[in-house]
């Protein structure tokens, strides 16, 4: 894919850029010394590969570059959103005086266009943040018009948007390689599973929040399709998959061991409770040891955010009401320390292992 | 294969906006649901957060409360009519575990009907003008049934909404339990409560003085200054049919 190749050529830019600096290092230090004929074919070869990648992807090869670079993405960011907000209210404007059928072909045609605009953008080799940034905006169009189209219709509140929202985010996501909006879309999808859960069970859709369990076979599933022999596809989205799973189900468990909601018939609410939390932190520390495993920092800093906010409820539970607040305090910075001290040596453990 | 992505993209958009339509059409085939012609202090004008020229009714409703006026649980939303509204009520009330059983439960959907200048209202005081004259009289899980046991469509609305259960063991400020914990139940909403006026009724609207939220008794008289023909359809989903200014307060 297009997208990868211009990832792979801005990585091989940056590693070439490290290398220069090492190398000035060493020979500072005395440890390597190139001849004057070496030196200068590494020099031609290295200088030729990154014209080649400027010219070719658009990387940035200098820090000054990478620096405009950054100012342009804000830039553009702001732009773009001034742009969708002045248009919104534009539209705002004119409302009123506009027949229900032109109400009704401007929201359908908003979302498609900004699609089409994705697909030029992509066509036209764009830098993959701009590509990024017309797909949101086409999302944000796709939500705010069909939430439009049930007011100018009068239409009742429906779950199926949840899933029409997941469905374009995802398809987007998968034809243009983005995670952000695969995150948005399988967050959407796991929703929408804990919606139909509970119309199944005659409750209002919308207030799955009430019914937290709802979301965890969504939350289950969406860990578990990495491990499917035809998986997400690259490792980036296997990632998504995993944090999205992680993080869903983690946040309703949260909400569990705060309601004690009563799914386990005759135990006490505070047993139920205890339960749930103490679920939480064995799972965040799971999470926290499988990201470990497939070397992912953002898998391992949601698990220790998981292991952190479990581990504080826990303790406020069992402590808050009793304990003098200075001793809970205390107590808390000093399991704070031990758990940083575990950390430590794990991770002079795993470096350990990785010098050998 | 991208293409094909992109494809199925624009085919969500246009199956949900088609699938939108074609339920609004539906729903406007067919009148099941009741027409009314409702006045200001039924549908009060919103007031647009951003400059906007859309043209927005609230939908204005009571019910018969206990205790509170305002914020109580309906009068005529015990246990036996929640449980059969579809609300697990087995739980007994005595149970340690009830308070959370029962508070952690969802709303439910249901159907409601709402009754135009009937008893409720006379009961509930017809002299207080700037009230809404439309109230919340029954809920049903079937709007077959509801329509049998108020088949006034001029009269009855059977429109969509949503009962939330509440489980009551003691007194509003954290007073003392009272001898026996009781089940309540509240008309969370109904729905679709907001309801869009199209071109041309809208331009009536447009003609009036905005008010602002402070309530439908807008006019000098203090009674409503216009009147808002609503039908609610096959699907219990509202709509506009027509919009007349009301000339003085006995117009209505």
């Amino acid at each position: 894919m297009r997208i990868d190749a211009r990832k792979n050529a801005q990585q091989r830019v940056d590693r070439i850029a490290a290398f220069r600096s090492e190398l000035a290092a060493l020979e500072r230090e005395g440890a390597l010394s190139l001849t004057p004929a070496q030196r200068s074919r590494l020099d031609a070869h290295l200088d030729r590969l990154l014209s080649g990648f400027q010219r070719q992807f658009g990387a940035d090869v200098t820090d000054g570059a990478r620096r405009m670079s950054w100012g342009m993405r804000v830039t553009s960011l702001l732009g773009g959103a001034a742009l969708m907000a002045g248009l919104v209210l534009f539209l705002q404007r004119i409302w009123g005086e506009l027949p229900l059928t032109a109400q009704v072909a401007i929201l359908t045609a908003a979302p498609l266009a900004l699609l089409a605009g994705v697909e030029a953008a992509h066509r036209r080799q764009a830098d993959r943040y701009y590509v990024a940034l017309l797909a949101l905006g086409a999302g944000a169009a796709f939500v705010m018009e069909l939430g439009a189209l049930g007011s100018v219709l009068n239409l009742a509140d429906s779950m199926q948007v949840l899933l029409a929202w997941g469905l374009f985010a995802l398809l987007v996501a998968y034809a243009h390689g983005l995670r952000l909006l695969l995150g948005a879309g399988l967050v959407l999808l796991c929703a929408y599973s804990a919606a139909l859960l509970l119309t199944w069970q005659g409750y209002y859709w919308a207030e799955f929040a009430h019914r937290a369990q709802a979301l965890l076979p969504g939350a289950l599933a969406l860990y578990c399709i990495p491990w499917l022999p035809r998986g997400p596809g690259s490792d980036d989205f296997r990632f998504v998959y995993h944090a999205c799973g992680a993080g869903t189900g983690l946040t309703a468990l949260l909400v569990l061991s705060t309601s004690g909601d009563l799914c386990c018939g005759g135990l006490r609410p505070g047993t139920v409770e205890a339960a749930y939390q103490l679920v939480g932190l064995l799972l965040s520390a799971g999470v926290v040891f499988h990201g470990l495993r497939l070397n992912r920092k953002g898998l391992v800093d949601l698990g220790v955010l998981g292991f952190i906010v479990f581990l504080f409820v826990r303790l406020y539970a069992w402590w808050w009401h009793w304990m003098p607040k200075y001793i809970f305090f205390l107590v808390l910075g000093l399991i704070a320390i031990g758990l940083a001290l575990v950390c430590r040596r794990l991770r002079s453990r795993l470096a350990g292992g990785a010098a050998l | 294969m991208r293409r094909l992505l992109v494809v199925a993209a624009m085919g969500v958009v246009l199956a949900a906006n088609g699938w939108s339509v074609l339920q609004a059409w539906r729903n406007r085939s067919d009148r099941r649901g009741g027409t009314m012609e409702l006045t200001e202090r039924e549908l009060r004008v919103e007031t647009p957060a951003v400059e906007s020229t859309a043209k927005i009714l609230r939908l204005n409703w009571n019910v018969a409360r206990l205790g509170d006026k305002e914020r109580g649980p309906a009068a005529w939303l015990d246990a036996a009519k929640l449980a059969e509204l579809g609300f697990d009520c087995g739980l007994p009330l005595s149970d340690p575990s009830a308070r959370r059983h029962y508070t952690s439960m969802p709303s439910r959907p249901v159907f409601l009907a709402l009754e135009y200048e009937g008893d409720a209202w006379r009961k509930a005081g017809a002299t207080e003008p700037a009230k809404s004259h439309l109230w919340v009289v029954d809920a049903a899980r079937d709007p077959h049934r509801l329509r049998e046991q108020y088949p006034d469509p001029q009269h009855y609305i059977i429109c969509r909404g949503l009962v939330r259960l509440g489980f009551r063991d003691r007194e509003l400020g954290g007073g003392p339990p009272p001898l026996a914990p009781r089940l309540q139940g509240w008309i969370a909403d109904v729905c679709p409560d907001e309801l869009f006026v199209p071109l041309p009724h809208s331009r009536v609207l447009r003609a009036l003085r905005q008010t602002g939220s402070e309530g439908p008794e807008t006019s000098k008289a203090g009674g409503p200054r216009f009147a808002v023909r609503v039908c609610w359809g096959a699907n219990y989903e509202p709509w506009v049919e027509g919009v007349r200014r009301l000339g003085s307060p006995n117009d209505k």
